[in-house]
């Protein structure tokens, strides 16, 4: 059972006074709070404790938002560590305490699909590390050669004499031990708990309600604060008047922050409610008058552009699509997209003079200790930021513009914890959105249906340049033009060229990012090329991947096998197929659909697959894909965010419509792990998952959409 | 929302109690090499390789300015933030113990980055007019790093610091 | 007012029209039903009410007064967990989890009143959104149930 202490919402003040007096000799050397009675709890180095009864404490210094990382990092440390899995726990790294160890546990960020990817290798050479001092330990105990001892579930054995001793028992010897310089990694076929499906273990206290999620924090004394900011992109406040509600119950303050106002009550209902009272006048300038269509125009605009970004440029395309048998041309648009994490944006804050303590669900723990010491002017090692689970990152809780004003309300309640809740309403609106892109293709092809030449020029928001505020080499922003400027395709010409088109509208990273909506209009395209060319969809990709991408091919034919691609279909069913990678991984998707006249589309199957390399927990791996293809398809039929007189239009999930469970399709993962690369899961398996859909509905109805969401096209999810 | 340029004044007070600093201050005629005191000063150096663009040997960035003449890591100071939750605005502060007279002061001052496409982000003439060899500044860093901040002395002799910084990634960027 | 929340008489003094939800997690301290939209649109705030699943953010706590409130922190009895939240455990059903107190709730009611539901009984029933999409499991973990034939 894994131990959660640090997010029960104690102030860390609290914690150590009932820890020197429940644990005597326990050491409060350690940082962060830990549960167990071991006076010193051995380290073997900053990932691995073992204590003397034998439980092995490994840290995972990431966030858990459901993606199971929590579970499957610590597997790799387990697996090469020969540690017995019953009898580890995992414990949260910690940001300050990162700091404090010169970042002893590297980057914290839970974003890109990259936990794994990121630190396998440092994390299987903490576990193969521990291990090789635990055998000498052992060695040394009974003064044989190490070379001819094992490790094995979580005991050192020289078979020679039969003599064993578990870990518990070496652990102290073992960390007295200088670490190698250099240790071996397993071979992947001798993994034992790499690759296998173990359960996540944070699972039982979400289902008996113990977990405890960033809204759950609770301090003694903790204020609650409900906050609005203009809903007018880039309004302030002009004028504020809360006489009408400063003498309610439980209403403690309220405060004029400039970009927002908050209200503090004793209960969170109370400062909303009385929010809402709140006589606020925005200063909003000429922010007012931006629409949906004029943000369509200034896109079409960015596609007459004289000077582009050129992302790639292979060939001589513009000469090449002059030449071609066949060009056709098409222009696809994907909407600006909000996150609706289940969970809304929350922090709770508490400055006690110059030390601030933290809670709150966070992609990005170091950002938020950065970000939270700034804001409230205390030195960074004075900042505790408490891990809590999150409910859904999906991208949006990367970003610390909720917890700056977190902290901002803290500090002008100095000394009172204060919990900062957004609702729906503040949260759909004051997003930082998937951006919005229109993107044009024109593809050449010969007369064998071979592509010669393709040109990809895309309109879009640079998320880099706006969010990030990165200079963007030779102007190109990655995410805008992913999946296109690097294309699998063996194409002789191909350019993509980009013209940034910034908004008010701000933009930032929603699950998947450039590739949430890049290769679904690039997979429609190859369709309708292939369409074109007279030529079977599958047949046509394959012709024209050539040699050049053997992973992509391989997902691709295995996915198309596992569907069947090519074999007989029920009257009225038709299957698209589409290929892509992203995040180090290779995905393809098959979905089998039939449209009626009113246009309702039924969704009889998908066949949604990925190639991530290794794959570390497979039933983890299954659980992304069905969940990626719930994500996606909210998405692809409802999903969009429309702008009026400067503002989002949607509020709520009446008006920005998610999938429920009837309206479920039937999904057959396929996890086809080739070996020798790391690949993330839990963003790629969106990818191509709208095109093959698209592709799909295309078949079936002879209906090409190209610009989403479906219900604009008058089609329906049918459940 | 992007995360506001910190002012100056809240960002000092973010880096250094105030005891800390007259502590520090006091201890500066003394501090040598790395020794850490606290947020302020620099912390051995980890740099996390995972951003992209190559790191610099700490070599490659001294050798093609001192050319052969003596360096030794003391001497100069080096104030910023260990931990920085965007490469955009960083600030940065660097001073150099010395008396800054005819005889013996600072002739020059560079900051050297280990990562980013340009490495000398910025050199300095200075002399005996200035008084104090000091400068401060705010930098834009591509990913985090190791910060050189290198001071060529009126013996011809150079003198440096070496800083520490994290900068953590804000976003799901793929690939990098 | 006095409100029976998972067994315990609860006593607290709160406008009658705070939402069941606020009087729970602000006032009680009982954490198990989340805020994900106060519409009563995701189905986060679910609470049993005398055996009904209702969304607590829309439902005035006035009038839970003399029902009986059952949360997700009172499912399990004694330190066993409820079939439902093995069958969840089993199926590794949740991912952020932020829903599954709500979810697992429903599907207890549903159970009580159909123990052998079909896959339209549950589609009516399990309204609750999951924005991690946890639906297929959720399906095949309350067939598991069913068909272990034990009571929910």
């Amino acid at each position: 059972m894994t131990h959660l202490d640090t997010t029960t919402g104690l102030a860390r003040r609290d914690f150590l006074k009932v820890s020197a007096t429940t644990a005597a000799g326990m050491s409060l050397g350690f940082f962060w709070p830990t549960q167990g009675d071991a006076a010193e709890t051995p380290k073997l180095n900053a990932w691995i404790e073992i204590q003397a009864d034998d439980t092995v404490i490994i840290r995972y210094a990431r966030t858990e938002m459901g993606q199971g990382s929590r579970t499957s990092a610590p597997m790799l440390v387990a697996d090469e560590l020969e540690a017995d899995w019953k009898k580890v726990r995992i414990e949260y790294a910690t940001a300050h305490e990162n700091l404090r160890t010169k970042r002893a546990y590297g980057d914290m960020a839970t974003v890109g699909s990259r936990t794994i990817r990121n630190s396998q290798e440092y994390l299987r050479k903490a576990g193969a590390t521990a291990r090789e001092m635990l055998i000498a330990a052992a060695a040394a105990q009974w003064g044989v050669p190490a070379s001819e001892c094992t490790a094995a579930l979580g005991k050192v054995h020289h078979a020679a004499s039969k003599r064993s001793l578990s870990y518990g028992k070496l652990a102290a010897a073992a960390a007295k031990l200088e670490a190698p310089k250099e240790v071996k990694l397993k071979d992947p076929k001798d993994w034992k708990i790499i690759g296998k499906s173990l359960p996540r273990v944070d699972i039982p206290d979400i289902v008996t309600g113990k977990i405890r999620y960033g809204i759950d924090a609770q301090v003694p004394g903790m204020m609650y604060a409900a906050v609005a900011a203009s809903p007018v992109f880039n309004g302030k406040v002009k004028t504020m008047d809360a006489s009408k509600v400063e003498n309610r119950r439980g209403i403690v303050k309220v405060l004029n922050m400039g970009e927002f106002v908050a209200v503090v009550a004793n209960n969170w209902w109370r400062a909303k409610e009385a929010l809402r009272e709140v006589a606020i006048d925005w200063e909003t300038g000429d922010n007012g008058q931006l629409t949906s269509a004029a943000i369509m125009n200034s896109f079409k605009a960015g596609m007459g552009q004289a000077e582009l970004a050129v992302a790639r440029n292979d060939g001589n395309t513009v000469q090449a699509l002059g030449t071609a048998s066949k060009v056709i041309e098409a222009e696809y648009f994907t909407p600006y997209l909000a996150h609706a994490t289940m969970e809304p944006m929350v922090c709770t804050a508490w400055l006690q003079g110059d030390k601030l303590d933290v809670w709150t669900s966070t992609q990005n723990p170091e950002a938020t200790l950065a970000v939270s010491a700034a804001t409230a002017g205390v030195a960074q090692d004075k900042v505790t930021v408490h891990p809590m689970q999150l409910g859904g990152g999906l991208g949006r809780k990367s970003p610390q513009d909720f917890t700056r004003q977190g902290v901002m309300i803290a500090k002008a309640m100095a000394g009172t914890p204060v919990k900062m809740v957004w609702s729906r309403e503040e949260d759909m609106q004051h997003d930082l959105y998937r951006p919005a892109s229109l993107v044009r293709f024109k593809g050449g092809m010969d007369n064998d249906g071979k592509v010669q030449a393709l040109h990809i020029r895309v309109s879009a928001p640079s998320i880099l340049a706006t969010l990030l505020r990165l200079p963007l080499p030779r102007g190109v922003d990655g995410q805008a033009v992913a999946s296109f400027s690097d294309h699998p395709y063996d194409i002789p010409n191909s350019l993509v060229d980009y013209a940034q088109r910034n908004t008010n509208v701000p933009v930032g990273f929603w699950r998947t990012v450039g590739h949430s909506q890049n290769p679904y209009m690039r997979e429609c395209f190859i369709d309708e090329m292939a369409l074109a060319a007279g030529k079977d969809p599958l047949a046509f990709r394959l012709a024209n991947l050539g040699q050049k991408s053997p992973r992509d091919t391989a997902i691709l034919q295995a996915v198309a096998k596992a569907a069947d691609w090519g074999g007989p279909l029920p009257k009225g069913v038709f299957r698209g197929i589409a290929e892509t990678e992203g995040y180090g991984s290779y995905t393809a998707c098959v979905c089998e659909v039939s449209v009626s006249d009113k246009g309702d589309v039924k969704i009889h199957r998908v066949v949604i697959g990925i190639d991530p390399g290794y794959a570390v927990n497979p039933d983890n791996i299954e659980a992304q894909l069905q969940g990626s293809v719930v994500h996606g398809l909210s998405a692809i039929f409802w999903g969009e965010m429309t702008v009026k007189d400067g503002r989002i239009e949607q509020s709520n999930f009446h008006d920005y419509r998610m999938m429920r469970l009837n309206e479920m399709p039937v999904v057959k993962a396929v996890i086809a792990p080739t070996g020798g690369f790391w690949g993330g899961v839990g963003e790629p398996a969106q990818a191509p998952l709208a095109p093959a859909l698209c592709n799909a509905i295309a078949a079936a109805s002879g209906k090409r959409v190209r610009s989403l969401p479906l219900k604009n096209a008058g089609l329906s999810l049918k459940a | 929302m992007p995360s506001p340029a910190t002012p100056r004044r809240d960002w000092l007070q973010a880096c250094l109690g105030a005891s800390a600093w007259t502590a520090w201050r006091g201890a500066w005629a003394t501090w040598v090499g790395s020794a850490a005191l606290g947020l302020a000063t620099v912390p051995r150096a980890q740099a996390q390789g995972m951003v992209s663009g190559k790191l610099l040997s700490l070599r490659d960035m001294l050798d093609p300015i001192v050319a052969g003449a003596r360096v030794v890591r003391s001497g100069v100071n080096i104030e910023t933030l260990v931990l920085a939750d965007n490469g955009l605005s960083v600030p940065f502060r660097v001073w150099v113990d010395s008396p800054m007279t005819a005889q013996d002061h600072v002739t020059d001052l560079w900051l050297l980055s280990q990562r980013n496409p340009v490495t000398v982000m910025a050199k300095m003439r200075m002399g005996p007019h200035l008084g104090r060899a000091e400068f401060s500044t705010r930098v834009r860093l591509a990913g985090g790093q190791q910060l050189v901040a290198l001071a060529r002395l009126s013996s011809g002799e150079f003198r440096y610091q070496v800083a520490d910084l994290i900068v953590t990634e804000a976003g799901c960027v793929d690939g990098s | 007012m006095k409100l029976d929340v998972n067994r315990q008489v609860r006593e607290l003094d709160v406008e009658p029209d705070m939402p069941l939800l606020w009087a729970l997690r602000d006032e009680l301290d009982v954490k198990g039903p989340k805020f994900g939209c106060g519409v009563a649109q995701c189905g986060s705030c679910t609470v049993l009410l005398n055996g009904e699943p209702v969304r607590s953010c829309s439902y005035p706590v006035s009038a839970a007064q003399g029902q009986k409130v059952v949360t997700i922190e009172g499912l399990a009895q004694k330190d066993k967990l409820h079939p439902v939240q093995q069958a969840w455990i089993d199926h590794q059903v949740p991912q952020c989890g932020y829903c599954q107190g709500g979810q697992i709730l429903v599907a207890v009611a549903l159970l009580r009143k159909k123990p052998k539901p079909t896959d339209q009984d549950i589609d009516a029933a399990m309204g609750n959104i999951c924005r991690c999409g946890t639906y297929a499991r959720i399906r095949t973990a309350i067939h598991a149930v069913a068909k272990k034939g034990v009571r929910a």
